[in-house]
Parts: C-alpha cells; sequence; structure tokens
C-alpha cells in the first residue's frame, strides 16, 4: 500500500484525501483471512489526478461509483487500484444480457441434504466487506438489476425473498463500469444511474501514457516510447473518426505487444499479435497495419528498442 | 488506372493519419503501379497538410491550367518529400525504412521502362541518393536535384518561395496568380506559359494521373453542375397554392395517400406538436403508380421520379454478384446470430429453483441436480423498420441507398422477419412519409428501388411518426435501422418564445437526437447506417451514440451492417 500512497503523491493527489483513506483502513475490520487473497495487487497504476481525488472522495463518503468512458480509458484499472488502496477485497461480476438476480445475490442448491441459499458475488461482497466491480453493468437488462436498488441505496442491505436479510457491511462500496452507446448495450434507467456518483472517465493522455510505457519499461529509449504512445493516439484518432472499429484500440495489446519484443520478438510481429490481429476484417486490419508500418520500422527488434 | 475503392479509402487512411485530422479530403492521394496505396507518399502528403496546410495551396493553384502543370506539380512534391523526409526522420522511426522501400520500387520500375522525361530523370536520381548511390545525374539534373533538397524547418511561406525558385529557374515557370492573363508581360520580360489567354480552353488533367512511377489521384471540384439544389427553399409554385391544392400536389407527386384524412388529421393532432408545430404529415404508399392526370410542375416532377426508380434498379442490376453475395452473406450472419439467441434454456443444475419432482434423487440416488435454471434465450419475436432519408441532400447516393435499404429488407425477409420500409422527407412544410412494404409485405421488397430524394428532412418528425407507429408493430421486439446523412433540415422552424429557430444543424441535430431517445426508451433499439460525408460525423455520434456504422463501399457492407444488427439481436 506504501508504494501505491507514494505514487499517489508523485502524481500530486491530495495528502488531505490520503490520510483519510489511511485512516478510513485503520477503522474498518481487515479483511477475513478467507477472502484476503482478493486483495488486489494492480498489475497497472492508473494515471490522472483529478479522477483518483473525485474516485477517492466519493469511496470515502460512502458512495457507489459509476465510471462511465470508452474502451481504454482505464475503468477496470482504476476500480482494481482503488479495491488496493482502500485494502478491501474484490469482486469482479461481468454484467451480460442474462445476468440475473440468482447470478447476483445466489441461488439455492443442496447442503448435506437441505436447500441452503449459495451466496453469490453480491451477497460475498456485501457480507466481507469487499469491494464489488460491476463491469459493463449497462450489458444487462434494467429489471434484472432491479433487484440491487435496496442494495445500492440508503438501505444498504439484500433482502432475498424466503432468507433472511443481509446487510451490507460498512466497508462494502460497488463500483461499476459501462461504455455508453457501445454495441450491444442499453441506457441505465435513472433508477439504478441515481444511486450511483457518476465519474466520465477520460481517455488515457499521452504525457500518461507516456509515464505508463516508461514505468512497465524502465528499458525502453525514450524515442520508441514516443513512437508506441503516437501509434496508440494514431488508432484512437481513427477509432474516433469511425473508420475502424475499437478493436484495435487495446492498450493492454500495446503493452503486450512491447513485452513480446523484449523478449526478443520483432516489432512487426509482436504488434502484429497485440494490436493488427485483434481486427477480424480483413480490411480493418490491413488499415491498422498501415498505421503501425507509418509509426514502427517493420525490421525494429527488441534489441533496438530496449537499452539493456 | 483504374484504382479500387478500398485502395483510395487506405490511401485517404495513410493521409488522414499523418495529417493527424479526419475532417477532410485529401487533395491527393498517391498509388504504387499496380494502384495499391502508396504508404510512404501518402505519408508524405499527410505531413505537408498538417505542417505547411495552407501556405502551398497558392502554389500548387498557380499550377493549374498550365501545359507543365503536372511537371511542376510533381517537382514540387520531389521537394516537399525531401522537406518532409528531413522534418521526419527523427519523428519517426519508419519514415527512413518506408523511404527506402520507395526508392528501390520507384529505381526497378525507372531500370524496367527507362525515360529520358525530366521528372522520371530526377526521381530515379533522388531514389539512387536515397540508397546510398550515385545520383548519376547530369551536372544541370543534380543542381536541379539540389535545389529541390529542401530542410524541413522552413515555414509555409519560404518553402513555398524556395520551390517557385526552382520552378523559376530551371523549368521556365513563372510566379503570378492564375486570374492574369497569359499575354501579360512579366516583370522579367518574359511571356507567360500558363494562365490567361489559355484558361478559356485549360488543360483539364484527369482526376487519376502518373505520379512518379504511380499513380496520383487528385480531388476533384465538388461545385458545379448537378450539384444538390439549394435545401431551404420553398418552391413558389407550391408556397402560392392552398392546402387542398398542395395535399393533391404532393399525392400526385409521391402516390395516393395510405391513410384516411381522419387519421392523418389525428396523427396530426398527437404529433405536429411542441418543436414541430404547424408542421403537416402525409402518407403515401410507395409505388411506380402515375396520375395520368397530373400535368405541369407534379407532373414533371412525378415522371422524373419514376426514372429515378428505374435508373436504382439499374445500378443495383450492374452490380448484381456482388449485391446477391452481400445478401447472402447478410442474411447468414442475421440467422446465424438469431440461432444463437433462440436455443431453449431450462437446465438442470446443482443450483437455482428447486424442481420438487426431482428432490428424491438427491436422497436416492445422490444426485444433486435437482434445480432448474433457466438460461434466458429465447429472444422473442422481433420485427424491423426501415427509414430512409430521402432528402435532397441524398441526391448523390439515390442508388446507393435504395440497394442499401433493399439488401437489408431482403436478407432479413429472408429470416422470416417481419421489415416495414419507409422513406421521408418534407416538402412545403409536410413531413412525407413514403411506404415502401408493410411488415406483411414480404414479396413487394422490390418496391424499395422506388426511392427517389426530393425536399429537406425533418429527422426529429420522421423519427417521432415511425415510434408511433411502433406502437402497433406486431412483435415484442422491435429494431428501428435508419439510412441517413445526420443532417436534419427543414423550412418549419422552431419557435422558442417570441424568437423562431431554423431546423438545421445543431437545432435539427438535438430534436432528432432526442426523439430517437424517446424511441429508445419504449424499448426498441435505434441503429443507424450513416450515409453522409466526414463532416457530418459529430452530428451522427450526437444521435446515434455508437449505434452507427459507415459504409464506404458496398463490398463490405454485408458484413458491417451485419454486425451491426447481430448486436441489437443478441441485446433482444
Amino acid at each position: 500500500m506504501s508504494e501505491q500512497m507514494d505514487f499517489l503523491r508523485t502524481e500530486g493527489v491530495n495528502q488531505r484525501l490520503l490520510d483519510a483513506v489511511e485512516d478510513w483502513r485503520t477503522k474498518q475490520a481487515p479483511a477475513g483471512q478467507n477472502v484476503a487473497h482478493r486483495i488486489p495487487k494492480p498489475r497497472y497504476p492508473y494515471y490522472g489526478k483529478d479522477v483518483w481525488e473525485e474516485a477517492i472522495s466519493a469511496l470515502l463518503s460512502g458512495e457507489h461509483l459509476l465510471l462511465v468512458g470508452p474502451k481504454a480509458t482505464g475503468k477496470n484499472d482504476l476500480a482494481e487500484n482503488l479495491s488496493a488502496l482502500f485494502g478491501r477485497p474484490q469482486w469482479d461480476v461481468s454484467f451480460y444480457i442474462n445476468t440475473d438476480a440468482a447470478s447476483l445475490i445466489g441461488t439455492d442448491t443442496l447442503a448435506d441434504g437441505e436447500v441452503s441459499l449459495r451466496h453469490g458475488p453480491i451477497a460475498r461482497c456485501a457480507l466481507e466487506g469487499g469491494f464489488g466491480i460491476l463491469d459493463e453493468i449497462n450489458m444487462a437488462k434494467n429489471e434484472s438489476l432491479a433487484v440491487l436498488h435496496a442494495t445500492l441505496d440508503f438501505r444498504r442491505c439484500i433482502d432475498v425473498p424466503g432468507y433472511d436479510r443481509i446487510p451490507l457491511s460498512d466497508a462494502t462500496r460497488f463500483i461499476a463500469t459501462m461504455n455508453y452507446g457501445y454495441a450491444g448495450t442499453r441506457d441505465l434507467n435513472e433508477a439504478l444511474a441515481s444511486r450511483f456518483l457518476v465519474i466520465d472517465m477520460p481517455p488515457i493522455t499521452e504525457e500518461n501514457l507516456l509515464k505508463l510505457l516508461n514505468r512497465e519499461f524502465p528499458g525502453l529509449k525514450s524515442a520508441y516510447a514516443q513512437q508506441f504512445m503516437c501509434l496508440f493516439t494514431d488508432i484512437r484518432k481513427k477509432c474516433d473518426s469511425a473508420e475502424i472499429s475499437t478493436k484495435a484500440l487495446d492498450l493492454r495489446g500495446l503493452l503486450a505487444a512491447i513485452r513480446l519484443m523484449r523478449q526478443g520478438l520483432p516489432a512487426a510481429r509482436a504488434l502484429e499479435l497485440g494490436i493488427v490481429n485483434k481486427c477480424f476484417d480483413d480490411f480493418e486490419r490491413q488499415l491498422v497495419q498501415d498505421v503501425v508500418r507509418g509509426r514502427i520500422p517493420e525490421d525494429l527488434t527488441g534489441h533496438d528498442a530496449f537499452e539493456d | 488506372m483504374e484504382i479500387q475503392e478500398n485502395e483510395k479509402r487506405r490511401a485517404r487512411n495513410q493521409v488522414w493519419t499523418a495529417a493527424e485530422e479526419y475532417e477532410f479530403e485529401p487533395s491527393l492521394k498517391t498509388y504504387d503501379a499496380e494502384g495499391r496505396a502508396d504508404l510512404y507518399w501518402n505519408t508524405v502528403v499527410g505531413c505537408v497538410r498538417r505542417d505547411w496546410g495552407g501556405a502551398l495551396e497558392t502554389l500548387f493553384a498557380s499550377f493549374e491550367g498550365s501545359v507543365d502543370s503536372q511537371l511542376y506539380e510533381q517537382l514540387t512534391w520531389l521537394g516537399l518529400e525531401s522537406a518532409v523526409f528531413d522534418r521526419e526522420r527523427d519523428r519517426r522511426p519508419a519514415i527512413p525504412a518506408l523511404r527506402r522501400g520507395y526508392a528501390r520500387r520507384a529505381l526497378a520500375e525507372y531500370e524496367h521502362f527507362p525515360s529520358d522525361r525530366p521528372i522520371h530523370v530526377l526521381s530515379a536520381g533522388r531514389c539512387r541518393e536515397i540508397l546510398g548511390q550515385d545520383a548519376a545525374l547530369s551536372l544541370r539534373d543534380s543542381e536541379i536535384l539540389a535545389a529541390l533538397d529542401l530542410p524541413g524547418d522552413l515555414d509555409g511561406p519560404a518553402l513555398a518561395q524556395r520551390l517557385q525558385g526552382v520552378l523559376t529557374t530551371y523549368f521556365g515557370y513563372l510566379p503570378g496568380d492564375g486570374a492574369q492573363s497569359a499575354s501579360e508581360d512579366t516583370p522579367t520580360g518574359k511571356k507567360r506559359r500558363l494562365f490567361g489567354a489559355r484558361r478559356g480552353n485549360r488543360v483539364r488533367l484527369p482526376a487519376v494521373r502518373g505520379f512518379g512511377y504511380g499513380f496520383g489521384e487528385h480531388s476533384q471540384d465538388q461545385t458545379g453542375e448537378g450539384g444538390p439544389a439549394p435545401l431551404r427553399r420553398l418552391g413558389e409554385m407550391t408556397l402560392a397554392q392552398s392546402e387542398e391544392a398542395l395535399r393533391s400536389y404532393i399525392a400526385s407527386y409521391f402516390g395516393t395517400p395510405l391513410y384516411s384524412k381522419d387519421q392523418v388529421q389525428k396523427l396530426e393532432q398527437e404529433l405536429c406538436v411542441g418543436d414541430h408545430k404547424n408542421c403537416k404529415l402525409y402518407y403515401a404508399r410507395g409505388g411506380d403508380d402515375l396520375d395520368k392526370t397530373a400535368r405541369g410542375y407534379a407532373g414533371a416532377q412525378r415522371r422524373a421520379a419514376l426514372k429515378q426508380m428505374e435508373k436504382n434498379k439499374a445500378a443495383y442490376d450492374a452490380d448484381l454478384t456482388r449485391n446477391r453475395a452481400s445478401i447472402v452473406r447478410l442474411t447468414a450472419r442475421i440467422r446465424n446470430a438469431m440461432l444463437a439467441n433462440l436455443q431453449p434454456t431450462v437446465v438442470r443444475s446443482a443450483a437455482g429453483v428447486l424442481d420438487a419432482m426431482r428432490v428424491w434423487r438427491a436422497e436416492a440416488l445422490n444426485d444433486d441436480k435437482v434445480f432448474n435454471r433457466t438460461l434466458r434465450g429465447d429472444m422473442g419475436d422481433l420485427c424491423v423498420d426501415i427509414l430512409l432519408d430521402s432528402s435532397t441532400s441524398q441526391t448523390q447516393r439515390q442508388e446507393t441507398v435504395s440497394a442499401q435499404g433493399y439488401m437489408i429488407a431482403e436478407s432479413l425477409t429472408r429470416c422470416g422477419i417481419p421489415v416495414r420500409v419507409t422513406a421521408f422527407c418534407s416538402l412545403s412544410g409536410y413531413t412525407i412519409m413514403t411506404r415502401f412494404r408493410d411488415y406483411q409485405e414480404t414479396k413487394r421488397n422490390e418496391n424499395i428501388f422506388h426511392y427517389f430524394t426530393t425536399g429537406c428532412n425533418r429527422d426529429g418528425l420522421a423519427v417521432r411518426a415511425l415510434g408511433r407507429e411502433l406502437d402497433n408493430a406486431p412483435c415484442e421486439h422491435r429494431l428501428v435501422i435508419i439510412l441517413s446523412d445526420a443532417k436534419p433540415n427543414d423550412v418549419i422552424k422552431i419557435a422558442r418564445g417570441s424568437s423562431y429557430l431554423d431546423y438545421a444543424e445543431q437545432t435539427g441535430v438535438l430534436d432528432t437526437a432526442r426523439e430517437v431517445r424517446v424511441i429508445t426508451r419504449t424499448g426498441a433499439a435505434v441503429i443507424c447506417v450513416f450515409t453522409g460525408d466526414d463532416e457530418d460525423l459529430p452530428s451522427a455520434r450526437t444521435i446515434y451514440g455508437r449505434n452507427f456504422t459507415r459504409i464506404r463501399q458496398l463490398d463490405q457492407f454485408a458484413d458491417t451492417v451485419g454486425s451491426l444488427i447481430q448486436n441489437q439481436i443478441r441485446n433482444l
């Protein structure tokens, strides 16, 4: 945690907020042994001082968060980073069209010959004081999510017919993510949306992307870090202008490709695996390939791109 | 050289990427000898646009009309290429390799087809230089090439001046604006070799012409004859007429009414309110009927519309193989999406809703699968409404829009999905909804070729009117596909207190976006097949969010629209 605190201090996040987080942590019951492994160790830090401050303030105030933004804005990374910062176990719930109350709260099952409730991720999160990440919440039907209304508002409880009422632990928070207007998604209804504070996630800035690349790959030559940053920006612009889909706009894919380069794979092939081949349409793939070729020399190897 | 559509789009993208902007049509797109988009040169074109843009426009414009314009243009690009390379080599590590690749290809072409044309000789010399070889040029040519080796740190005017200097010194080019007469004496006493006197008989170069050893496609002037008629003018002829005469004119022009007068009146009372106050509705039955009694303007308009209908069908038939393949592919995609969503879904499981009939198995057979789990899969009935924007702004695309509408309707029909197809436009305050086929009319898809464009488009009212008709749709799930250029525009203004706002641009876009949201809130899905230009992309985004797709060429139609429909079906 102290490493994460140091990172946030370096990023310029308000010290009073960071102190409040430490204070909050000391006041909460520590996560149980059985769920301690659920406290995440984020793979990537989230860059963005303002968003950090907004999110920390909201969670400290007992609110739930809805992170809204297009692909590659770091919604899940921020959620994971927040769970880690607050030191709470995390439950990931990926929403899809058939998500229903049973898959969220729990279903009946047999235990020792008796029918009992097998807790779903939301119920476990409520009991263990966890952070529940409701990923792509607007993929599910609104009517299926009505079951969460009492959980997310001031009642802070889960009431399952035929079973006891489950109160939410004081430490429990829910962080939902959604990509508004993305194909296959729908509008969140007002009842649900009003139970969250909404953060409009900005795309990662060029400066922050560069920071991320330098942090992830300390040996990467700055000229190439700059090129990979520009490559990602070029692809984003192409997506924004509706020339290609967002399949190639994949920051994780870009980082993985650089990692492959470090392992010795030539840049062209690494970027094919990490970025270009994400497009299944031949023509789209060609457009992305052109963007890559316009930025990264085809014969570039890890040896050229890394200092060590 | 016939350049394939996908290579044109690819070239355009290469220029845009380098220029770092997408809201313009590149004035030059380059291709190699085989007609493939040339990444290196298109990157150069994009960088020139980004770094020097407007400063060079005058220089290029001054070549127009000259017999040597192609030579000047290519020499200028030879100079610009060196400046771009000098500026970009440190910014883009890929550039040196791309340049060498270009040089190798061009030199191979030169050696295969030797030429003594100055531009070829100089380009070959430059290519040799790039590859580290001796340029093998005469003293004069070496001098010219050296003069065309320009530093990248010059600003636009300085760069233009240097280029002009080279052209003047070595090729007799005389700077000046093209409007001046060729007979005018220049300050140096030489006669102009271009412009003026020859303007009446200007050398018109083809759009696609030689460029180095490949080809360059130059954007053509889009304005002029045959361009769309002004959108926002009320025909005086119709304005002066009475309400009744106007309705009769519209009936002659668009076809017999679909609903009775009373029905339409009721709909108007319900729909023509708020921002659409003072508007009227007319529902026409689309077809090829011609009112023989229609004379004068109305008759002529109708006959022109019928002619367009023939053109639509002919254009579709001209590409029949490709279009049929698109229908087959689109049908397959929709069918797959439906199958994936139609599977029965009650499964036995160890958790879920207790199945009392099977409880004994837990005790007697130690079988814990005594619960049922319902995986909701049946997507229920689906019907689709296709709404075609038939305003004048679509005039250039009539054949394309009708073909796209037909292909979607035919594919859905083949999948057994009821489809209703309606076109909309507005004329003299009337929003006209032309119905080409209704849900149950499975044999009337070809009627969609009776699509023609005219007048303005009050998208918000058309969407609202369609939304009203969706209430009576026979299916549980409703999908609306709108083929539009996202450019609402109508003559009836919106009253805001004592002032009036034009129904155009942002006001029209926001109104349409609102009406689309109203439909989506009822549970129907709305997607758009965007048929407009780059400049209208933000409007499409405002109205449809990401639920729109853009078809730049019909080859990709099935896959692109298929994905969009597939996503919506999955979502039902």
